[in-house]
């Protein structure tokens, strides 16, 4: 039993910021509708600026990730105006193309710079750890969980409360009605889209310092985004937030009791069960969606 | 100037004569290597665009059926010592079959749950193949697999070259009669205005399923076609960044086009052949291509000389 509260507790540690991957990703989805493929390199370059910014030049940790959150920010805000706008009367194939070229370049341009070998960032506090019970608490992780748990509190105010999340959540519900009663649609889009992307860049700088990082690592984080956006229902944000803690705790049991092989695979079992069986989300319970705050 | 239908149908003999006529002047292994290799991502671009050129459909797991494929073909012939004769139709049910599977299952919900399951597959059968090591050796590899044989000859360049030649003239000449048949207005007809498809008695979900049937039927069958030609696979046949290469292809040559992603095809096996010496930067400028293609050539390359060629001259519609 000790076991599995083991591995309880890391899954739920590991979905936080599954979460915040997913609800970037559900966010751009719900608002954009296209489903963005260069989700994970962002979360990518969330990892190398932090790498380059505090193991490399040697900022401060919070402001380096705070740094990372505006960059990345911007570069989505930037990838959005100059891509993905000339594109919004084609299909959304199209977009979503776009974004598969950009998820290549990303890619291709992290392994020129950084190389392709992987990196380690150190821990963010002095690991040291405590058990309640036989449950073993690392501080590195708790303090993973607990910045995660912030922005998620910080994402959800901002969608709930100011009014460019008001903004947001009107274009979800009707674009055209948004925009007769004044709603800027295309600074929206750019918002939606940086935000989204730099949520992806927070889950990458807070996994740093607890894996190995590479140029290549976006792919696996795409794939999970998927999965949580899946089994949250496409475009709800509370059903990713659940969806990432879901597939955490689901990837950490499987790996300890199934096989550790198969790790990665949960995530797509996920995603093809809830497809066929529950297309609409796991969180639905009628059939319509909705951002909620 | 107007040509008379006789001219032109002997004008579009000309390409194929050319190349027949390859392996008789081209004796350079080398070369003739790479014009295979051409072939078969021919077949996987002319397939894919199927999906994305006559039904709209984003499939991001076609490497998946392509590696399917030679997967069954490949353990066909190193476990049990069956010829590709048998190895690639079993491939090429196979394959149609999981094509009828996952389109029946996923496109009640379409577009983008049709591309999350398309890219999922890809990625589980990657995980399935490195993991299964008893089957399929691994990320090792599998090794031996037989290379093609018939009536006791062994098959040289020369041979594989005409095998490809033949299967890629025959997809082309599928792709072009579905799509002037019924199925193609059908799936035209769908792609621009469904509700309307359905209205005049088009099952769209049963148009679709046999689309991807026949496209993911045609990738299998290259996959069979590589395992039993290089005679090793690995589970990077499953990557990706095969899939992004191929829909590369199709889009850049231009989809819905039956030239298009023969041109796509080509140039981009060509291409990484000449850019060796920058190899590194290789996927870097694919991946810009693709950009700023589907930025300032909407159509791709086919469809926009095409409109060139039109404009000097009335006919070649039949191209494009």
């Amino acid at each position: 039993m000790t076991v599995f509260f083991q591995y309880l507790v890391n899954g739920i540690v590991i979905g936080g910021t599954y979460s915040l991957i997913g609800m970037g990703m559900t966010l751009i989805f719900g608002i954009m509708r296209i489903v963005n493929f260069a989700h994970g390199e962002f979360y990518m370059l969330g990892a190398y600026f932090l790498y380059t910014l505090w193991a490399i030049l040697g900022l401060n940790p919070v402001l380096s990730m705070l740094f990372t959150f505006v960059l990345i920010l911007f570069l989505g805000i930037g990838f959005e105006q100059l891509f993905l706008r000339p594109l919004r009367k084609e299909s959304s194939t199209s977009s979503m193309l776009m974004t598969i070229g950009f998820l290549i370049v990303l890619q291709n341009a992290a392994l020129l710079i950084w190389g392709g070998a992987t990196q380690t960032v150190p821990t963010l506090v002095d690991l040291k750890t405590f058990s309640i019970g036989d449950v073993v608490f690392s501080t590195d992780r708790i303090l993973v969980f607990l910045i995660s748990l912030t922005i998620i509190i910080f994402t959800s105010l901002f969608i709930g409360r100011t009014k460019t999340g008001r903004s947001m959540r009107a274009t979800f519900q009707d674009m055209e009605a948004a925009e007769v009663v004044g709603v800027n649609i295309e600074r929206v889009y750019s918002i939606t889209f940086g935000f989204g992307a730099a949520l992806a860049a927070a889950g990458g700088f807070l996994l740093a310092p607890l894996f190995v990082i590479s140029p290549t690592m976006g792919a696996l984080a795409t794939s999970k985004a998927f999965a949580v956006v899946t089994a949250g229902g496409l475009g709800n944000v509370r059903g990713a937030i659940l969806g990432g803690l879901l597939l955490g705790v689901v990837e950490s049991l499987g790996a300890g009791y199934i096989a550790s092989g198969y790790k990665d695979a949960f995530g797509y079992l996920i995603i093809i069960l809830v497809i066929l069986f529950k297309p609409e989300g796991l969180m639905s319970r009628k059939r319509k969606k909705g951002v909620h705050a | 100037m107007k040509m008379n239908k006789t001219t032109t149908k002997l004008l579009q003999t000309i390409p194929v004569l050319i190349l027949l006529a390859v392996p008789v002047v081209v004796t350079n292994n080398y070369v003739l290597n790479v014009l295979i290799m051409a072939g078969i991502w021919t077949l996987l671009a002319s397939s894919l665009n199927i999906m994305i050129g006559l039904v709209g459909q984003l499939s991001m797991g076609h490497a998946a059926f392509y590696g399917i494929g030679a997967y069954i073909s490949g353990l066909l012939s190193v476990r049990l010592g069956i010829p590709i004769w048998l190895g690639m139709p079993a491939a090429g049910l196979a394959t149609t079959f999981l094509g009828y599977l996952i389109g029946k299952l996923t496109f009640r919900v379409r577009g983008s749950a049709f591309v999350l399951v398309t890219l999922g597959l890809g990625e589980v059968m990657r995980l399935v193949t490195n993991n299964w090591m008893s089957l399929t050796n691994g990320p090792l590899g599998l090794q031996g697999i037989s290379p093609v044989k018939l009536f006791g000859v062994n098959f040289t360049y020369k041979y594989y070259y005409y095998f490809i030649l033949l299967l890629v003239l025959l997809v082309s000449y599928i792709i072009w009669r579905i799509k002037n048949s019924r199925f193609g207005r059908a799936f035209i007809a769908m792609n621009e205005n469904e509700p309307l498809a359905n209205a005049v008695a088009i099952h769209s979900e049963r148009f679709l399923v046999l689309a991807f049937m026949i496209s993911t039927c045609i990738a299998g069958i290259a996959g069979s076609f590589y395992a039993h030609y290089v005679t090793f696979i690995s589970p990077d046949l499953f990557l990706l960044s095969n899939t992004v290469t191929i829909v590369v292809m199709v889009i850049v040559g231009g989809k819905g086009t039956v030239l298009g992603p023969i041109v796509g095809a080509i140039i981009f096996t060509l291409l990484p052949e000449w850019l060796r010496a920058i190899d590194n930067y290789r996927m870097l400028i694919y991946g810009l291509i693709l950009m700023f293609s589907i930025l300032f050539m909407k159509r791709g390359i086919v469809p926009s000389f095409a409109r060139i060629i039109k404009k000097k001259r009335g006919a070649l519609h039949e191209y494009s």
